[in-house]
């Protein structure tokens, strides 16, 4: 026993120790060139911006879609496109929301039909790993030792994974998933000199029970309510052939928004679905022409709702 | 809980202090350690469903006592078929249910009677269909006179729940593993450290192989129509080894675990992608299973020993009952209808048992015969795998005969070639090992000391790297 307990202690501590060693030799957080690690500009441009501010929320159908200059000028207000990935979770977003939304700002929730209450946790560390002010947004309040502990070896766990990563595959500093490939408000640009790829990605069943969805949107609402912010929610960005595949659970989710959602909702289901050919690399990425398209779209919608209609363009 | 998470990783070394260190002098203790351990393990998922198998363990360990103690043959048969009616009456209940359901309307709309539908929303307990045909196998050998049945409740629940083979098996016959909790056990630090390496290797199969084919096979059979026949043959080639590592993982990780707890159980899988027929293939997949079926059911059903009409009946039988066993949709069925179809020729033309030993026994290379042999069989798996994973059997046509047409010419749409080396590299480490229980297991006779942890710490990285939120095993659902 003692030679069993002797080897396991060995081979413990040299994984702990190569472990170490991976994370020290890695490069410094706050200055990767991590698509990640875009969160941190997209809060610092919110933080150095008055309110009253446009606060675009969503995943990445945000950043590979919007032209956040174009919504600036349509309405006259600065605009900080806060989109990163939709897999972090809707939890996570509106988390982040209640952190860096002040008094009269609008937030235009852009949400992708695949996003889930809880999200991706391994993606959520890794975010967190690159900011950790994101940390919260993830994470329960009611945290007793075991949950915390568990929680420390997971994230280091995410460590780990991005270090052997980086080492793996080195990714060049201005490729389309890069920190870097993103502009001053937080939108991609470089994927809109690139042709499209000829298979898009991420198609999925959309899921039909939307009820946990729907109970933190309205829960977000009294929040913003509460300390006189304004939102709305639209759909985010959706190729037209997945729009067909997932049409009846859509049609439900749809009714169920209509019937139960507090927020105001902005333009129709099918409002913003469009061709294939104006996709990037996913069902929720646009290309170049789609993105003129659904921002012009989007700014015709938003002038048509509340918060929007009594300005003066 | 699942074996590739971390409530696991903290779970298994607590159970195993408290075994070896706490309750290691009081066999009783040790085997009430085992029955707590398993009932938490198992509760973890759902505490609810813990009911079942304590009600299954009483009804069986009942059964078994009265059957050994009477000697009237009716009473016997009687109480046997008590404990068959439990036992597949939850089965029948929990995973087939709504099955016969959809499919008595679907009948009975084909003779222009709408029924209005009904279905039942059951959830499907984690692993009855493993701990249901184990204890069944325990009564029908008390019945058979195999066994002695135990008289020891502790034994028999800690037989019936045993934590490692609960949930996915290996479906364990009561005469090799009811015994061993009735002995002392020692701890050895030999087989403790095999059962380390064999958990090492299931999870890289598990974390490694399975989950990242995975990823490939989802995204090509979930958009099957998106794509061209020969993007939709390598999303059935990364199925193929997706069910394998996951299920085979699991087997290992079960074999290795219980062996750090002192017990041997069998192998369950024996490299059955080296096969070179589809008999040997069967005589190498989920060896526990097969073996149940035949002991429990084809020899009673008469085998291989009457005339050729009754051993095509035997033959179809056995396999669609596995099929279905697998789960309750028609692809299961069909499934099991096409290996039975694969079968029949070597069974009728008596070259069923041909490929007894590994392929290569005596060499490094098969021969010229012996790959074309691999691969016909390799091929032919492949193509009944489709229907295991496709959504229905129209769906597995429509991806066959994308296959069969001319996009198979194509340059595939999905084409990861560093996956498809992993692959290709772990099945050079499974050909190496293939002469062993695991492709690992001879490695501290063949590598000196540096070089075998230096492998241990990468195997340890490859699993920490590629392991992401702990991804459920197929056969659960099982």
């Amino acid at each position: 026993m003692k030679k069993f307990i002797r080897n396991i202690a060995i081979l413990t501590f040299l994984l702990i120790a190569f472990a170490l060693v991976l994370q020290l030799s890695a490069s410094d957080n706050s200055r990767s060139t991590e698509y990640l690690a875009a969160l941190t500009d997209k809060h610092q441009r919110a933080a150095s911006i008055q309110s009253p501010r446009i606060l675009l929320a969503g995943g990445s159908n945000l950043v590979f879609g919007i032209n956040s200059q174009h919504i600036e000028k349509a309405f006259g207000m600065p605009v900080v496109n806060l989109g990163l990935h939709a897999k972090l979770g809707l939890k996570f977003m509106l988390n982040e929301l209640r952190d860096i939304a002040r008094k009269g700002d609008i937030i235009v929730l852009s949400i992708e039909h695949s996003v889930t209450t809880n999200g991706n946790l391994e993606l959520q560390q890794m975010t967190a790993y690159y900011n950790p002010v994101a940390y919260p947004y993830y994470t329960d309040s009611k945290h007793n030792i075991v949950t915390s502990l568990k929680r420390k070896i997971e994230n280091h766990h995410s460590l780990f994974k991005n270090t052997v990563s980086n080492y793996i595959e080195k990714v060049k500093d201005d490729a389309v998933y890069t920190r870097n490939g993103l502009n001053a408000y937080g939108d991609g640009i470089k994927h809109l000199s690139l042709p499209s790829h000829e298979v898009l990605g991420s198609r999925a069943i959309i899921k039909e029970d939307r009820s946990s969805e729907i109970a933190l949107l309205n829960d977000f609402y009294d929040f913003v309510q509460e300390k006189k912010m304004r939102v709305v929610f639209s759909y985010g960005a959706y190729e037209r052939t997945e729009f067909q595949k997932n049409k009846v659970a859509l049609q439900k989710i749809h009714a169920a928004l209509q019937s139960q959602l507090t927020i105001e909702m902005v333009g129709a289901l099918e409002d913003f679905v469009y061709p294939t050919d104006h996709f990037f690399d996913s069902v929720y990425h646009l290309n170049k022409k789609g993105q003129a398209l659904h921002t012009q779209n989007l700014i015709q919608k938003l002038k048509k709702s509340t918060p929007f209609q009594h300005m003066i363009y | 809980m699942i074996f590739n998470s971390l409530d696991f990783a903290i779970f298994l070394p607590i159970v195993f202090i408290l075994y070896w260190f706490v309750f290691q002098k009081n066999i009783r203790l040790q085997n009430l350690l085992i029955v707590a351990a398993s009932y938490l393990f198992y509760g973890w998922w759902d505490w609810r469903f813990l009911s079942l198998i304590i009600f299954s363990s009483v009804i069986d360990y009942t059964v078994g006592l009265a059957i050994h103690r009477t000697t009237i043959a009716k009473k016997k048969k009687l109480l046997l078929w008590i404990s068959i009616i439990v036992n597949l009456g939850f089965l029948g209940f929990f995973k087939y249910c709504n099955f016969f359901i959809d499919n008595f309307v679907a009948a009975f709309s084909l003779f222009g009677i709408t029924l209005s539908p009904f279905t039942l929303q059951i959830i499907l307990p984690v692993g009855i269909s493993f701990y249901t045909f184990q204890t069944l196998s325990y009564t029908i050998d008390v019945y058979r006179n195999k066994l002695t049945p135990t008289k020891d409740f502790i034994v028999f629940s800690a037989f019936v729940s045993f934590f490692p083979q609960l949930v996915a098996g290996p479906i364990e016959r009561a005469t090799n593993l009811l015994p061993q909790f009735g002995q002392q056990r020692k701890f050895e630090y030999a087989a403790a450290a095999d059962g380390l390496r064999q958990m090492l290797w299931g999870l890289v199969k598990k974390v490694v192989i399975a989950d990242t084919c995975a990823g490939y096979a989802n995204t090509i059979f979930s958009d099957s129509s998106m794509y061209s026949g020969s993007t939709l043959l390598i999303g059935a080639l990364f199925f193929t080894f997706q069910i394998y590592g996951d299920f085979s993982g699991y087997s290992d990780i079960a074999i290795g675990a219980a062996r750090l707890f002192g017990f041997r159980l069998h192998q369950n899988f024996a490299y059955p992608y080296f096969s070179r027929d589809i008999a040997e293939f069967w005589r190498r997949w989920h060896i526990s299973l097969s073996t149940w079926f035949r002991d429990y059911l084809y020899i009673p059903l008469g085998g291989s020993r009457g005339g050729t009409a009754m051993k095509i009946r035997n033959t179809f039988i056995i396999f669609i009952v596995s099929g279905f066993w697998h789960g309750a949709n028609w692809t299961f069925i069909v499934w099991g209808a096409l290996n039975a179809l694969y079968f029949l020729p070597l069974l009728l033309a008596g070259k069923n048992r041909t490929h007894l030993e590994v392929v290569a026994a005596n060499s490094f290379f098969p021969s010229f015969k012996e790959i074309i042999r691999m691969g016909i069989t390799f091929t032919l798996t492949i193509l009944a795998w489709i229907f295991f994973r496709a959504e229905n059997v129209q769906h597995a046509f429509a991806i066959l005969s994308e296959i069969g047409s001319p996009s198979l010419l194509k340059y595939p749409e999905i084409l990861p070639r560093k996956m498809l080396l992993l692959v290709v590299l772990f099945m050079g480490v499974e050909w190496l090992g293939r002469r062993q229980q695991y492709a690992i297991e001879a490695i501290h006779q063949k590598m000196p000391a540096i070089a075998r942890w230096s492998v241990y710490l990468l195997l340890i990285g490859m699993i920490l790297y590629y392991s992401g939120q702990a991804q459920q095993f197929i056969y659960f659902q099982f």
